[in-house]
């Protein structure tokens, strides 16, 4: 019975949907299904005995054999996800029609097979295929960022809305905080801006941020982003950028918008602007202080007489 | 502290030491992954109720992970989720003693090392608990609940719900680099119950 | 619990007058007040851990016998206390059968 009941399991393992194969210590194949036969193209005469890696050179050689070892010494079972690695194998995904993807996406587990002596043995492997499911995901991820897309941008200006470039700064802040990196935060607003709207009137004032917004966008690097934080109040985001280099972006928005001229109705308009820098080092502790600082760095600009820039000084 | 379900003293005790063993266990299978020795400290529990766990790491960005546990017992059996929150500790550390290679150190290398890391010490934690307690655990795999986040931010969004949390804070420190990271136990009421249940055996058997 | 454990699993027939301390500053004080020829330590304990508690006894010169028993089960950990002057260690969850033999291993029982 024992035995019908084994040979019956045995067939039933063979025929899943699932991939299962079986690997000693060195990597040596002792199972293999129906499932990596037809996927792989590799009949189980053919792979019987030999090392894994032998047999799929464009296999991680080194990550599997850690994570073999794991399963043998913790007599733990691991995982692997296809959010952080789509697959093991290389093999062609079931949907030649409907696809959009290159490759099967897969689901792993190691699983530790111990003998009489409590030790393991074997480690027994399941693939999944789960390219329905990374597609599904995938195609919820572009929906998601096409929305972002049109609800990012600020439509007078041209540059990010503050929602959208606070959201970066918070990510840039994070990364910074991963990688030990510093990066600066340069805030600044145009001087008596109300003035302007006060004079020459509202449409003249949206002209001006236009003017800004184009003059901004041309003027950082490519990595600088760049956002309308308030009315008149805009922030930049400089990755990698220590405070010299701040500086230096600070000075060149200061003279580049100085040098402005936006002519509304014949008339020429001439704005400064007032700016702060800070450096996001590493005892900034929330991305909202390392604004506290720009905006204390800035307030201390408009104090000393605008058209300028200051840095932060902490303490 | 809430008016969530408490432990007695005597359970709090006892359940001090089923996890102080597990612990080791947990600790050893951690030396045996990284190739380094581990030093353990007296790990910390507290019942916890939702509101309480923003505390845990409060203001700093954290990455965390969860894995889901239960006895197949159903409803009324050990059951919950495990989370597994780091600190802003040094990844490339980490990284160097599971020999990822540099050039994979990428965010999702990064991710991959947190599962790996959470999942040894999730199964050698739990099984170590359940094994004094008498009982099996299943567990799914681990996942990412977040990344540089606090961890108030990552409980909001994906909306987890549970009654009590059985809050483990284990520190663990490696020779000559620094480690830390807290363990939760997010468990409905009726699995502190049931636990609960399981630790007065232990004691009644001393 | 962990004390109540060790207790629970001497032999019944071992005729010793057994005090507890709750941490390794408690323990050191007992040792040092002649309450303990043969001392069951842990390593991981609030104000003074294991090993410390191990420096002081060899720095101090105080006559016990240690026997370590923690939830500790890195064989380096073993190595560790063995070094630092312990008889032997036990690991956690202790076992009374282990434990026994231990004990009658170097004659105390």
């Amino acid at each position: 019975m024992t035995a019908l009941l084994d040979d019956a399991l045995r067939d039933v393992i063979d025929r899943l949907d699932v991939g299962v194969f079986v690997l000693n210590r060195d990597l040596e194949v002792l199972f293999w299904n129906s499932f990596m036969v037809a996927n792989s193209g590799k009949s189980v005469s053919e792979v019987i005995g030999r090392k894994l890696p032998e047999l799929f050179p464009e296999l991680p050689e080194r990550w599997l054999r850690k994570k073999v070892d794991t399963v043998f010494i913790l007599k733990n079972r691991s995982f692997t996800a296809w959010e952080q690695r789509p697959y093991l194998f290389r093999f062609q995904h079931n949907r030649p029609v409907t696809g959009g993807v290159e490759h099967m996406y897969q689901n792993c587990t190691f699983n530790p097979c111990r003998g009489d002596g409590d030790e393991v043995e074997m480690v027994a492997v399941t693939l999944q295929d789960v390219t329905d499911l990374a597609m599904a995901h995938r195609a919820l991820e572009i929906a998601r960022d096409r929305l972002e897309q049109s609800s990012r941008v600020d439509g007078l200006t041209g540059l990010f809305n503050r929602s959208h470039w606070e959201q970066c700064l918070v990510g840039e802040f994070k990364r910074s905080k991963r990688s030990g990196t510093e990066f600066a935060l340069i805030m600044f607003d145009l001087d008596h801006f109300k003035a302007i709207n006060d004079n020459y009137g509202h449409p003249a004032g949206d002209e001006v941020l236009r003017a800004v917004g184009q003059c901004l966008q041309q003027l950082i690097r490519e990595t600088d982003i760049v956002g309308r934080y308030g009315g008149e109040e805009f922030g930049v985001i400089a990755p990698d950028c220590d405070l010299d280099g701040a500086c230096g972006l600070a000075e060149r928005i200061r003279t580049e918008i100085e040098a402005l001229s936006v002519v509304h109705e014949g008339l020429p308009i001439h704005v400064t602007t007032s700016l702060g820098v800070a450096l996001c080092s590493a005892e900034v502790e929330s991305h909202e202080a390392l604004i506290g600082h720009a905006d204390e760095a800035l307030y201390r600009t408009k104090h000393e007489g605008r058209n300028s820039y200051r840095v932060y000084r902490s303490g | 502290m809430s008016d969530t379900i408490q432990l007695s003293a005597d359970q709090c005790d006892c359940l001090q030491e089923v996890v102080n063993v597990a612990m080791g266990q947990a600790g050893d299978s951690l030396a045996r992954l990284l190739g380094v020795f581990v030093t353990l400290s007296v790990p910390k529990i507290e019942i916890v109720a939702p509101a309480d766990v923003h505390r845990i790491m409060e203001g700093k960005y954290v990455s965390a992970t969860r894995q889901a546990f239960q006895d197949g017992k159903g409803k009324d059996g050990l059951r919950g989720e495990a989370l597994v929150v780091f600190g802003d500790s040094s990844f490339r550390e980490l990284a160097e003693l599971l020999q990822y290679d540099d050039e994979d150190m990428g965010c999702v290398a990064e991710q991959e090392l947190l599962l790996d890391i959470s999942n040894v010490l999730n199964g050698a934690c739990l099984t170590g608990i359940a094994d004094q307690l008498g009982e099996e655990l299943f567990y799914s795999p681990p996942s990412i609940l977040g990344q540089g986040e606090r961890i108030a931010q990552m409980l909001e969004r994906d909306n987890l719900h549970w009654e009590s949390a059985l809050s483990v804070e284990i520190n663990y420190k490696l020779e000559n680099r620094s480690f830390d990271c807290d363990l939760l136990l997010l468990m409905p009421d009726t699995a502190i119950s049931h636990l609960a249940g399981k630790l007065d055996q232990i004691l009644e058997d001393l | 619990m962990a004390r109540k454990q060790v207790h629970k699993s001497l032999p019944a027939s071992w005729d010793v007058d057994v005090s507890f301390a709750a941490n390794g500053l408690e323990g050191l004080q007992a040792i040092r007040e002649g309450k303990g020829e043969v001392v069951f330590l842990d390593l991981t304990m609030p104000d003074m851990d294991g090993y410390e508690v191990l420096r002081q006894i060899r720095q101090e010169g105080l006559k016990c016998v240690v026997i370590v028993i923690s939830a500790d089960i890195q064989p380096e950990a073993r190595e560790r206390v063995i070094k630092a002057g312990a008889l032997d260690f036990v690991k956690k969850p202790i076992n009374g059968d282990k434990l026994a033999d231990v004990l009658r291993t170097y004659g105390l029982i």
